[in-house]
Formats: C-alpha cells, sequence, structure tokens
C-alpha cells in the first residue's frame, strides 16, 4: 500500500526526468552493450554476438612492457591538471568577480575564454609557430635578441611537462570559471552585508562565506575529473608535440599509446578493451571518492 | 527501518523504469547485432545472375560504393549520368559514398562494423586497412566470382596486382591498374642543377648526391639541401624488403631471400643512419626534418635542392604543375614490385554485399570501359570537361581547378590506364607506365601475407618503440651513436625478436607451399 | 534591493592595491589568451608565399586578403553551415537546458524516493561509454539518423555533467522552505519547478546554456560521423574536414605514393585560407560573446527566499 502511495507522489518526478532518461538509453545505455566485444575476438563472419571469446587477451598489451611509464604519465598529468586547473579556475573567478571594473571583467572574462573555442589540431600549429627549431618565434626572440643558442624544443624532454600543464590550463581555465564565477555570482548578498557588519575583512569574507559556498561545486568537479584521471586527451598529448619520438618517456600516454600501436590495424577489440579499462578505473576512483567524500559531508557526495 | 525500505523501494523503481525504457528499444538492439551475424551468408548470393549475362534477366541492383576522396558538388549530378549508362550495360545503378580524407581513420572502421549494406569498398595498406580486414573475414573471395564475371580484369591486370591481394590462395581485392613497383627516387630542382653544373646520371645510390649538397651548403645557405621530413621518411631508399610497417623484419632483397632479418643490425642500415646524421649536422638536411609535418609546402618556394619520392614515369611532371618548377625524377634503387607496392590502392567486396556478381560485372567495365571510367574521373562532356582529341582533355570553359565542381581520385579505382590524358601529359604516358610495370622484379616476399594476429600485443609494444626513435634517425636529428642501439635493445625488450620469429614462421611455411 | 547591495558593493569593495594587481595578472593572462588569436589572424591575412618562407609571424609579412576571398567563393556556402550551426546550438542548448534541468529537479528532491538511483543512472553514463562503434552502430542501425538534422542535436542534448550542476545548484540554492511554501499554496511538481524553481536559477541556466552551447558550436565530430550531405555541414565541420585532411594525406603521403597525395593536398586550400577560416569559424562567437555574459557580471543573484 505504502508502495503505491509513494509510486502515485513520484510521478512527478518520473516524468519530468523521462525525456532525459530516454535520450541517456539511447546514446549513453544502449552503446554500452557492444563493449563486450573487447572480451572477444571479433570476425565481420561471426558478427559482435557469435564471434568467439577471447577472455583476457584484449587486454593483455595494456600491461606490458611499457605499461608503468604510460600510466605513470596519465595519471601524473591529470592529477597536475585537476589540482592546478582547480585553483588558477577559481581564482580567476574570484579576481573577476571582485574586479572593481565590471567593463574589465567582461572583457578579462571573454578573452580568457577563447583558446576554448579553438581545436586542438590549430593549438598544435600556434604552438609549432612558437617552438620551431628555425622559424620559431622563441628561437627567433633568443638568437636575434637576447643572443643565446636557439632550443630544440621538440627533442629537449625537461620543457614539456610544463608546456603541457601550461597549455592544458590555458586551453580550459576560462571555461571552468565561468562555472566557478556563476555559483560566486549566485550566493546570496546578505550573507556578504552581515559579515560586513560584523567587521569582517575581505580575506575572512572569502575563507567563511565565497569558499564554503563554493565547496560543492569544486568537489563535483574534481569527482567527476577523477573518473577521467585515466585518459587524456591526444589532441594535446600527440598532435601538440607532433608525436616526437624524443618526448615519449614526458608525453606518451595511456590513449597516445593506443594509437600509436593500434593505427591501422582494425583491432576493435583491443580498442574496445583499453576503454573498459579506462572506464572501469575511473569508476572505481569514483565511488572510492565519493565514499570518502560522503563520509565527511553527506551532501556535498556526487551519489 | 524506514531507510532501509526506502532503499529497496528506490532500487526497484529505478529498475523498473529502466526496463521500461529498455523494452521499447529493445527489439531493435537484436537487428544490429543480428544484421552483422547474419551477413554471414556465403560468397554465393542471394540472387541469381543469368548465365549469359544478358540485361534483359537481370534485376536492378544499387551498388553501394566507398572510397576516399574529398566532397564534389556535382557528384549526383554526374552519377546520374552514370547510372543511364550503367543500367543499359548491367541493369545496375551506383550510389557512390565518399569518405573524406581527415575522416578516413575514424569512420572506415565505423562504416565496417555497422553491418551496413556495402557492395563496394576502397581498401589498401593504409586505410580500410587490407589485411586486418581479410583476417577478421571482413572481405569476399573473388576467385571464382573473377573467373565468371570478371575474365577481362585478368587480361588488363598485371599477375603481380593478383599475387599481392592473395592471402593463402584466396584473392581479396582488386588492385587499380596504375604503376605497380616502387623506386625510391630523388626529385631535383633543375634551377641548381643548370646553376652549378650538376650531373644527374652520376647519382646511383642515395650517398651520391653528398657532393652536390655540398656545393648547395656552401653556396645556397637560404635553401635547403636535401628537403625530408614528415612522414615521407617511411621510405628508406635501401635494399629491404619489410613485412610490416612500424615493425623490424625484413628480407634483404641482395642478400638471402629466405631469410627474415632485422634490418636495424645490418651495417648498411647502420651506416645509413651515420650519413643522415652527418648530413643533418653538416647542414645538409632541413633542420625541421623531423618535426616539419610536410615538407612539401615550401616546395613552390624553390629553395630546395632534392627530396624523396617513389618514381613512377614522368614522376617530376606531376609535381611541377603546382610548384612551378623544372624537375628531375633519379632513382636511386631498382623498380621492385613488393606487398606494400602492390596494395597502395584497391577496391574489394565486403561480406556485406547481396549481389557480388553484379559487383564483379561493374569491376569488369571499370577495367575495361573507358566511357563508364572517364565519365568517373572527368564528369559530363561540356560541363566539366571538353575534349581537345580523342585521348586529351581539357577543362571546360569558365572551369578552373578552384572551382571545379567535380573530380575524383581515379588513381583509388580501376584500369588507370583507361583515363584519358590530361592537356599538357606527354602523349606516350601511358606508354610509359605499361613499360616501367614490365621492367619491374617482383620482391622475394611478393604474395606472402603476415598474419599479426598471433603477436599483436608485441606489434604495439615494438610499434611504440619504433615511433620513439626510427623518425627521428631516419632523418639524423638525434645522436645515431648513442640511440641506434637504444632502439634496437628497446625494441628486442619490446618482442621484436618474437615477431621475427613468428614471421620467419609463416615466411617458410608459404615457401614451402609454393 | 539592487541599489542597496550596490552600496554595499562600493562599501565592501578589494583595496585600491589589490584591484590594481588583479588588473594586471588578468591583463596579462588575457594576453596570453589574445596573442594566439592575433597570429592566426596575421597568417589568415599573409601572401601564401611568404608563409612559406617565413612560417608564422605577428605581423604579415606580405599582406594580402586571397584567402577571404577564396573562402567566400570556397565550394560549400560558409554562410550555409553558419546557419546550421546557429540552428543546430540554439535548438540544442534549449533542448540540453530544460531536460537537464527537468532531471536534475527530480533528483534535487528529497521527497523523491528513487533519487539516489536515478542520480548514479546518470553519473554512470560519464564514466562509462561503450565506445565509438557501438555509438554509431545505435544511431545509424537502430535509429536512423544519418544526414538528419537531429544527429547534430540529440546526441549531446542530455549530458549528464550539466544534470550534476544543475542538481548542485539546485540543492545549495533552493530552500525547501520556498518549496513547502508553495506545496503549502497547493501547486503541483509541475508548477513548483517550472514557475518558480527555474526562474531562481538564472545563472546556472546561463551558464550550462553556455557550456551546452559551446559544446554544440565546437562539435564536428557528430557531422563527420553522420551527414553526408554538404547543406547540412555545420560551420566547424566544415573547418575540421579540412584540417584533418590535410594532416591525414600528409601522414598516408609515403605509402599512397607521394605524387597522388600532393595532387590531392592540392585540391585543398593553403595553409593562411585554412586559418582564415578558424578566424571566419570563431570570430563571430568570440565577439558575441560579451553580449551574453551580462547574466554573469551584473550580480543577478535573485535570492533564495528574496523572490
Amino acid at each position: 500500500m505504502l508502495f503505491f502511495k509513494r509510486l502515485k507522489r513520484d510521478v512527478p518526478f518520473v516524468v519530468l526526468l523521462s525525456p532525459a532518461l530516454v535520450l541517456m538509453t539511447v546514446f549513453s545505455y544502449l552503446p554500452m552493450f557492444a563493449g563486450i566485444v573487447a572480451f572477444k575476438d571479433f570476425n565481420y563472419l561471426d558478427g559482435f554476438f557469435g564471434s568467439p571469446w577471447a577472455g583476457w587477451d584484449n587486454f593483455k598489451y595494456l600491461f606490458q612492457m611499457d605499461a608503468y611509464y604510460i600510466t605513470r604519465n596519465t595519471v601524473l598529468y591529470n592529477v597536475a591538471f585537476i589540482f592546478l586547473g582547480l585553483v588558477v579556475s577559481v581564482a580567476l573567478a574570484i579576481m573577476l568577480h571582485e574586479l572593481i571594473s565590471k567593463r574589465f571583467a567582461k572583457l578579462y572574462q571573454s578573452v580568457l575564454f577563447f583558446p576554448a573555442l579553438i581545436s586542438w589540431v590549430i593549438v598544435s600549429y600556434i604552438v609549432y609557430a612558437f617552438l620551431s627549431i628555425d622559424k620559431g618565434i622563441v628561437n627567433n626572440a633568443l638568437t636575434g635578441w637576447f643572443g643565446v643558442e636557439a632550443v630544440e624544443w621538440y627533442s629537449e624532454t625537461v620543457y614539456w611537462p610544463y608546456l603541457i600543464v601550461f597549455i592544458s590550463i590555458w586551453k580550459s581555465a576560462g571555461y571552468n570559471a565561468v562555472i566557478y564565477l556563476a555559483t560566486i555570482v549566485s550566493i546570496d548578498p546578505e550573507y556578504y552585508e552581515s559579515a560586513v557588519l560584523d567587521g569582517a575583512s575581505k580575506w575572512k569574507q572569502f575563507q567563511y562565506i565565497t569558499l564554503p559556498m563554493l565547496t560543492p561545486v569544486m568537489i563535483i568537479l574534481t569527482l567527476l575529473a577523477i573518473g577521467k584521471i585515466f585518459y587524456a586527451d591526444t589532441g594535446l598529448f600527440y598532435q601538440v608535440p607532433r608525436n616526437s619520438g624524443v618526448l615519449y618517456p614526458v608525453t606518451n600516454v595511456i590513449d597516445t599509446y593506443i594509437l600509436n600501436g593500434l593505427k591501422g590495424q582494425g583491432q576493435i577489440g583491443m580498442t574496445a578493451a583499453a576503454g573498459l579499462y579506462q572506464s572501469f578505473v575511473g569508476l572505481v576512483l569514483v565511488v572510492v571518492t565519493n565514499l570518502i567524500v560522503r563520509r565527511r559531508s553527506k551532501e556535498n557526495a556526487l551519489f | 527501518m524506514v531507510n532501509k525500505s526506502r532503499g529497496t523501494y528506490s532500487f526497484v523503481a529505478a529498475l523498473l523504469a529502466l526496463a521500461l525504457v529498455l523494452s521499447a528499444c529493445g527489439n531493435g538492439n537484436d537487428n544490429a547485432a543480428g544484421t552483422a551475424g547474419s551477413a554471414s551468408t556465403p560468397a554465393g548470393s542471394t540472387q541469381p545472375a543469368s548465365s549469359d549475362g544478358s540485361v534483359q534477366e537481370l534485376e536492378p541492383y544499387e551498388i553501394n560504393w566507398y572510397y576516399v576522396d574529398g566532397p564534389a558538388p556535382d557528384l549526383d549530378l554526374v552519377l546520374a549520368e552514370v547510372n543511364k549508362y550503367l543500367t543499359d550495360k548491367i541493369n545496375a545503378t551506383l550510389k557512390i559514398t565518399r569518405i573524406d580524407w581527415g575522416d578516413v581513420e575514424t569512420k572506415f572502421p565505423l562504416v565496417m562494423a555497422s553491418g551496413e549494406k556495402i557492395d563496394l569498398t576502397f581498401t589498401s595498406n593504409w586505410a580500410n586497412d587490407f589485411r586486418p580486414n581479410v583476417a577478421k573475414k571482413a572481405f569476399l573471395e573473388l576467385n571464382d566470382l573473377l573467373e565468371q564475371y570478371g575474365q577481362d580484369i585478368k587480361k588488363v591486370l598485371p599477375q603481380s596486382f593478383i599475387d599481392g591481394a592473395t592471402i593463402n590462395g584466396k584473392l581479396y581485392a582488386l588492385a587499380t591498374n596504375k604503376e605497380i613497383a616502387e623506386q625510391p627516387a630523388y626529385l631535383i630542382n633543375n634551377a641548381f642543377v643548370e646553376k652549378y653544373g650538376f650531373e644527374l646520371s652520376a647519382i646511383k645510390s642515395y650517398k651520391d648526391i653528398e657532393p652536390m649538397l655540398k656545393t648547395m651548403k656552401e653556396n645556397e645557405p637560404d635553401s635547403f639541401g636535401l628537403s625530408i621530413g614528415g612522414l615521407t621518411t617511411t621510405m628508406v631508399p635501401l635494399s629491404f624488403d619489410r613485412i610490416l610497417e612500424g615493425v623490424p623484419g625484413s628480407v634483404d632483397k641482395n642478400g638471402d631471400t629466405t631469410k627474415i632479418i632485422n634490418e636495424f643490425e645490418t651495417a648498411e642500415m647502420q651506416d645509413y643512419f651515420a650519413t643522415m646524421r652527418n648530413w643533418y649536422q653538416t647542414g645538409y638536411i632541413r633542420k625541421d626534418a623531423a618535426t616539419v609535418a610536410n615538407p612539401a609546402e615550401d616546395a613552390k618556394t624553390g629553395k630546395w635542392f632534392a627530396r624523396t619520392v617513389s618514381y613512377t614515369p614522368y614522376a617530376e611532371l606531376n609535381f611541377n604543375r603546382d610548384w612551378n618548377l623544372s624537375l628531375s625524377a633519379v632513382p636511386i634503387q631498382q623498380p621492385m614490385i613488393t606487398t606494400g607496392s602492390t596494395n597502395g590502392a584497391m577496391l574489394a567486396i565486403p561480406r556485406s554485399s547481396e549481389n557480388p556478381e553484379r559487383v564483379m560485372m561493374f569491376l569488369n567495365l571499370l577495367y575495361t570501359d573507358s566511357k563508364l571510367y572517364n565519365m568517373l574521373a572527368y564528369g559530363i562532356e561540356g560541363t566539366h570537361y571538353v575534349k581537345t582529341d580523342d585521348n586529351t582533355v581539357e577543362l571546360a570553359p569558365g572551369v578552373d581547378p578552384s572551382n571545379r565542381k567535380y573530380a575524383s581520385s581515379t588513381w583509388e579505382y580501376g584500369n588507370m590506364f583507361l583515363q584519358h590524358l590530361f592537356k599538357g601529359d606527354p602523349t606516350d604516358k601511358w606508354a610509359k607506365y605499361e613499360a616501367f610495370n614490365q621492367s619491374a622484379v617482383p620482391a622475394p616476399t611478393l604474395g606472402f601475407s603476415f598474419d599479426p594476429q598471433p603477436v599483436m600485443n608485441e606489434i604495439t609494444a615494438v610499434r611504440n618503440a619504433w615511433n620513439q626513435y626510427i623518425p627521428a634517425l631516419a632523418v639524423g636529428s638525434i645522436d645515431t651513436d648513442k640511440y641506434v642501439q637504444e632502439a634496437i635493445d628497446k625494441m628486442k625488450r619490446a618482442g621484436s625478436d618474437t615477431i621475427i620469429a613468428e614471421m620467419q614462421k609463416q615466411y617458410d611455411a608459404w615457401l614451402a607451399s609454393k | 534591493m539592487r541599489s542597496a547591495s550596490a552600496t554595499t558593493n562600493r562599501l565592501n569593495s578589494i583595496s585600491k592595491l589589490s584591484n590594481l594587481s588583479f588588473h594586471l595578472i588578468l591583463g596579462f593572462l588575457s594576453i596570453l589568451c589574445l596573442l594566439p588569436m592575433l597570429l592566426i589572424l596575421s597568417v589568415s591575412l599573409t601572401d601564401e608565399r611568404a608563409l612559406n618562407l617565413n612560417g608564422f609571424q605577428f605581423w604579415p609579412e606580405t599582406f594580402s586578403l586571397e584567402s577571404y576571398r577564396y573562402i567566400f567563393a570556397y565550394g560549400y556556402s560558409v554562410a550555409n553551415a553558419y546557419a546550421v550551426s546557429i540552428f543546430v546550438t540554439l535548438a540544442g542548448t534549449a533542448l540540453c537546458v530544460l531536460l537537464s534541468a527537468m532531471y536534475a529537479y527530480s533528483i534535487s528532491r528529497n521527497s523523491f524516493g528513487a533519487r539516489r538511483a536515478f542520480t548514479f543512472i546518470a553519473v554512470f553514463t560519464l564514466l562509462y561509454n561503450g565506445g565509438l562503434i557501438s555509438f554509431y552502430i545505435v544511431c545509424t542501425r537502430l535509429f536512423d539518423l544519418h544526414n538528419q538534422i537531429y544527429a547534430l542535436i540529440l546526441p549531446y542534448a542530455v549530458n549528464a555533467f550539466n544534470i550534476i550542476v544543475f542538481r548542485t545548484y539546485f540543492l545549495t540554492n533552493i530552500h525547501e522552505s520556498v518549496i513547502e511554501a508553495a506545496k503549502m499554496d497547493g501547486a503541483s511538481e509541475y508548477r513548483i519547478f517550472f514557475n518558480i524553481v527555474l526562474r531562481m536559477s538564472l545563472p546556472v541556466v546561463a551558464t550550462v546554456g553556455l557550456l551546452s552551447s559551446i559544446t554544440y558550436w565546437n562539435d564536428w565530430m557528430l557531422a563527420m560521423l553522420f551527414i553526408d550531405d554538404p547543406g547540412l555541414y555545420p560551420l566547424q565541420y566544415l573547418l575540421m574536414r579540412i584540417e584533418n585532411s590535410v594532416t591525414a594525406i600528409q601522414s598516408v603521403a609515403g605509402s599512397a605514393g607521394a605524387s597522388y597525395a600532393q595532387a590531392e593536398l592540392d585540391k585543398l586550400p593553403v595553409e593562411s585560407a585554412r586559418m582564415a577560416m578558424v578566424i571566419v569559424a570563431i570570430g563571430p562567437i568570440a565577439l558575441a560573446y560579451p553580449f551574453f555574459q551580462r547574466f554573469f557580471i551584473q550580480g543577478l543573484n535573485l535570492g533564495a527566499v528574496k523572490g
């Protein structure tokens, strides 16, 4: 009895969420079924459901020789992106909000957003324009103005960790700052008003009002980013460094390893296995982190 | 207590909702998988064709053809004309889908795997990859079809092309009839030849160019000596016939042709790397060779002396039309027919085709019917092109390269020698091609198809190691003393010896069966 | 109320020193973001030959409008692609915002028993995806999205990320008391959602709207997968098709045959024309963006209880 009463009360909720649910089912859940091809030795004669099982064979290549360093690269870069990205985006949001001149704030915000509009291929051209060995802007400046030797940027591994983190944040900080900015803007001004009346300094306001109000969003975005911790964007790691082999120790990540190794080989099973592996690790990490968050403050957890 | 029942309740409700939604779409799901599975109809198709091929007894059929090309605004217009002609001949119509160059890597596997009915598809060793597809049983065997409906093709297409696409006795694709061999060559900028009185006939192998590069370096600081780089460096002008791209394992054409060796351990290869390094450091090779995406982009400036190409008759003309330079092509190796050179552009019939007989009939026309071929090549006479004589065309008045509404990459299909010459081409162009093809010698491995599946894991690791060192070594941009051995060792640790052993095993079996 | 908070704002401003340092930092970062755009602009206005000789420069060595002339005469109408992109972006964004907000509302309400399950259902889609091939098969074999404009809209219409953003906002900013008050007045959940909650969520609506419009505007993947009809090409695909083609042809030049590859490359626009396409694709958005920003900067915080 209680069950049906609850059911009735929940009908509006289900109705509201059903359009989105249908689309999610079609575009996200249905395709998941074909993920089983990761465990099969696919051939066209037998198709998806008829092909023979391959057990874990398709996964083996992900754990051989170079596995350690590509996984290390992927994870370390993502950790840097998450952490530094968060700090930079939040800082940007606050600065933009506190700026006295709203017109300038608008201007800055627009400009900071531009990199999000450019595709990685174009970014790789721009980086090349700066770092190319003979015609690059940087090398020309080095030899021309400063009178020092040109640097073979695409052959020296030492610079690239910094370059990659810098370029990644450059590309997405403005975009992420928007989310934080929207959160800040929606904080009830009454909090600030009473804080001012109590004589709180700007810094104290930030500590006790702004930051706590931003925390839920920061946690959510971080949790979601953790889910992607085994993924890397090939635009950033393959195209920008021009797939320069010498740089592999610092630029080869899981996704580029797969690209280099399987390009043109038509290995449907192996590529599916990689996707499954990356998703699974991300899923486990998110669930674990979510549990931890749940323990500290229930309302901030993702689910 | 309340929480527990709430939890259970919420899960049940959620599952119910999900189940409802899923069941609505559930029926469709089987179809997709099912079609892929049920496309297992054997090579004998569902539609019998009449034994004498008379048109009246043939049912109409649409041939769905996928190949690689940029878009053409007038494709439908041209197809309408082609289909009128084709209906008369074999009661079939063409539906052409052009996959754009940038989409090839992503889209071909999707289109193939999706189970859509495709009758004819482009395949090669660099797009919609031939061998992996055959291993996955994606293509139909063509031997019987060729005998029955493609008799004329065999008269036109050299045996080596057929050998190159035959795996374990079964033919799986038909190559475009074009140049059959690969022959590394230098493309030389004649401006400097005249200026310094270089003797081009003295160039017989790659090293012979060195004195000329020296002169260039001393006198032309603004120009590149050897303009190589990007991925044109896959072509190394030595005598090794590589079995699989990106992995060591070759047959030395000049040595024991029954042995597969690791070519990086040979003196010849090490000498090559050392020479390249020397040239790079001395400044003969352009400084950005390791990172430049396309060294040909600045070719028009004329500030270069030599670059590497694969020789074809009148190769120099292909380039100088756009670059506006006077060029010479100088071969630096013997022409060799390899599996690679025969697999550059082919057409295959996927398993999903419902009337392979009709497709083969179409292919038969593609290799013999000049009218059909040229319609596909150039479009509609009068609209897109005009004939200047029987065998030559030029663009129609008002049409120029920047506003052409129809163009087609004919090197991807059929018999290229049927194609009318373009105004300005030498009249003996195709004759020279035929002669070139006759003069070429088959490589020892022609016809041998290596199945990579047993060592796929090692291949992924070795390829990563390869990419880390070889492209840079091939242009000399990194130190040979240090890195050549490191590269060999790393590839060994990744399993290159295992791969070579597997190659030898399969090769021995193939040699024995010949 | 507006003037009250404005006064407070003035009293509550940061110090002049802080303001100056913020200006310096933001200014510097802005330059970093602006420089690449200027570079692209400069390349698009450079004569191709000069480009081949000198590479990318900030100031064109030899000025030329040829690339822009080329684009506007180029094969497929740039204007048509703009129309497609604008339509897809507007329709898609509206759909995305609405659907995500509706879902998020349901899962944010305490009284909805199954909310944890449905939250997980949404979040799970972010953590695992079935791969491109299965996605393609579902879209082309199960449902025929080939060459339909819906193919450009529907796949991105629901994004769990946006749902979570909405949900977080609802949970922190919409007090239970408001909803209780409305229920006392006899409002249905639908009424509460559309008339009250949504109205109170303009900043997050604007945010999600912005994020999803960027996704739609920038996307070329869907067009590559499903659209063969040039009349339906969105703007970014027009551009990326060419960029990807150039990259692809260069990488297969060795195997396909250098002269064939060269012939194919010659059919494509040259570098400066491609950069001109980038300007044409991004320019209007970049310039229009300031107008959409007003939702964020003008402190549109209609507050929770004040309503």
